[in-house]
């Protein structure tokens, strides 16, 4: 249990009988759920960590073959919930999150009540009959511009590198390097990410969901959430007051008041 | 003074030195002021110019992000944008920007100018044209993506090998062993540690072995040990270790390159040979033991059959000696009787020696 925990970086706050799970997307980690936490933890349990390869996760669990597909973390917050013996929890998928939440409700239903996703696409680039707004060669010039910024990732990442662990202010300042990740395992990541395909996935959900979509969002555009309402049973789509792809950080309350008025 | 007689000077172009609107316009560098929903605010002249566009195709019709290349554009939107959201500042992101008829590499710095509640209500950015840095960086990227395909290169090579091959830091640090290493002693070793060799050694040949590896490490020399390694199936194995220093330009090890050999099989056949080299001498040993004891006997029972008639003639003589004889034959028999007697000894002594 305790190296399921410290694997995924798991964070336990707030209380409340009810619990919510929130998992990040690509290219952040926990840290980017901190404007919308603070609304939840004096009525819920919080669960807070990152995804394998991201954040302070264990890099050493970073399998490449297990994460070659989104079922590979799948399995992580199924381990977590496991290992905190969760049952009926809401679990709040942000991006790529939303695809690893359904997988991870479709084999354990029990343990989710209510699923939310925040910019979800079933499939990233587009297919004959499905248009997401991506393109294969997006995807390869993605990775260019990932590895242009390889050298941004050693400066982000220096401080941490040098090791201040001990120091909690230290620590602190430093969670502002959220976004960077080993490039190697950022680009596997985007591949997963980006050559995903959930779209099978959606009917078999039996869990209730809530898409949230924005407007402007390059990643999930209003398509793909479009797609994910009409063939998931149990799926609800509200349009937000906010662009781009990470409205829980450029539009915090609209976030929250769509997750509480979805609760309640 | 100089910068004096400039200020002072009201002429126009003068004017214009100090005035911020036309650096900020004029500026060596793009200048950016964009709404967190990427609709651009305002644009300097030096930014424009490297676009081709005019003003007022830009400024409130643009988003920052159309400027970008399609992978630069998710990456804003997947990693730069939350960045900023999150510390109110980004440092060199390097992006691909589209101007009218191609694209120019830039690196991007932008800080958020955010309300009294945290809200962000702006991104300032400067952009820096680094087409001719690029250049380099990008023989760089090529440079580094080469030597690491010719580590991958090394290490699936020494994957083909059959032996073990390992490096270590000039302080005699392992820090790469082949696939081989694991196939013979385990996964179980697969955190490669400083001793992690020693540990594997046979007992009796353990201080030996740490005892020449640290002189080695002092004569840095080439090395040649047999040890016995103990395997994965925990039984021992004689291995052969050989060591050569890589020595930079100046003489100093940088890296010690290594294998490890099975000779297991070599030293059985060396001990098996051994033994059977023994067992011949052995042999031949015992043939020659049993060839001289028939000689023994032979001249045993020759020596008897002999000896008998000349105890006949030393009889003979000793009667003779009792006979009247004239001085010539007395002399004779005397000396038939000294020649008789030097024989009688001789046998006696075959006798004597071949007696079991």
């Amino acid at each position: 249990m305790k190296n399921v925990l410290q694997r995924n970086n798991v964070k336990i706050i707030g209380e409340g009988a009810e619990t919510i799970i929130f998992a990040h997307g690509f290219g952040c980690d926990q840290n980017a759920w901190r404007s919308v936490i603070t609304a939840f933890k004096s009525d819920y349990r919080i669960i807070l960590f990152d995804l394998v390869g991201a954040g302070k996760s264990d890099l050493k669990a970073y399998d490449p073959n297990k994460y070659n597909s989104l079922d590979g973390y799948a399995s992580d917050v199924l381990d977590i919930c496991e290992a905190l013996k969760i049952e009926n929890s809401i679990f709040v998928g942000h991006s790529v999150s939303s695809m690893i939440g359904l997988l991870a409700a479709n084999r354990k239903p029990s343990y989710f009540k209510k699923l939310i996703f925040i910019g979800p696409s079933a499939r990233y680039i587009n297919d004959s009959d499905y248009t997401a707004g991506m393109e294969k060669e997006d995807l390869e010039s993605l990775l260019d511009v990932m590895d242009s910024n390889y050298l941004g990732w050693s400066q982000l990442m220096a401080p941490k590198i040098m090791g201040n662990e001990d120091n909690p202010i230290l620590a602190e300042e430093l969670s502002n390097s959220f976004c960077a990740t080993d490039p190697d395992i950022a680009k596997k990541f985007a591949r997963t990410t980006f050559l995903s395909d959930n779209r099978k996935d959606l009917p078999l959900l039996q869990v209730e969901s809530l898409s949230l979509q924005t407007f402007d969002d390059l990643l999930a555009p209003e398509a793909a959430s479009q797609y994910i309402f009409e063939n998931t049973p149990g799926n609800t789509r509200v349009i937000i007051n906010a662009t781009g792809h990470c409205p829980h950080l450029s539009a915090p309350f609209e976030v929250i008041n769509a997750i509480k008025s979805y609760l309640n | 003074m100089f910068s004096d007689k400039l200020l002072d000077n009201n002429s126009g172009k003068s004017r214009l030195l100090i005035d911020t609107e036309f650096l900020y316009q004029n500026s060596p560098c793009g200048y950016l002021s964009f709404y967190p929903n990427g609709t651009i605010i305002k644009i300097n002249q030096t930014l424009l110019s490297w676009l081709q566009k005019d003003n007022e195709e830009i400024t409130g019709k643009t988003k920052f992000s159309n400027l970008l290349s399609k992978g630069g554009r998710f990456y804003y939107e997947m990693v730069v944008l939350p960045l900023l959201q999150m510390q109110g500042f980004v440092n060199e992101i390097n992006f691909e920007i589209k101007s009218k008829e191609e694209s120019f590499p830039c690196l991007f710095n932008a800080s958020t100018v955010t309300g009294e509640d945290g809200e962000v209500l702006a991104i300032n950015a400067i952009i820096l044209n680094i087409t001719d840095r690029k250049k380099y960086e990008s023989l760089l990227l090529v440079a580094r993506q080469n030597a690491e395909e010719e580590k991958k290169r090394f290490e699936f090579l020494s994957n083909t090998i059959p032996n073990i091959l390992w490096t270590a830091l000039p302080t005699g640090e392992i820090n790469f062993v082949n696939e081989r290493y694991y196939e013979i002693f385990g996964s179980k070793t697969r955190s490669i540690r400083s001793g992690s060799f020693i540990h594997l050694i046979h007992p009796n040949e353990r201080k030996e072995a740490l005892a020449a590896w640290k002189l080695l490490l002092q004569t840095r020399t080439n090395f040649e040990l047999e040890v016995r390694f103990e395997t994965a199936l925990r039984k021992y194995e004689w291995f052969l270790i050989n060591a050569v220093p890589y020595k930079d330009k100046d003489g100093n090890v940088t890296t010690w390159f290594g294998s490890c050999t099975n000779i297991n099989e070599h030293k059985e056949k060396e001990r098996q040979t051994v033994e059977k080299l023994n067992d011949s001498l052995f042999e031949a040993g015992e043939l020659i033991n049993k060839n001289s004891e028939t000689l023994r006997e032979i001249a045993f029972n020759q020596s008897h059959l002999v000896r008998h008639p000349l105890t006949n003639i030393l009889g003979i003589i000793k009667i003779m000696t009792e006979m009247e004889m004239d001085s010539s034959l007395t002399q004779m028999v005397s000396m038939l009787q000294v020649s008789a007697g030097k024989l009688d000894d001789v046998i006696k002594e075959i006798v004597y020696k071949t007696h079991s």
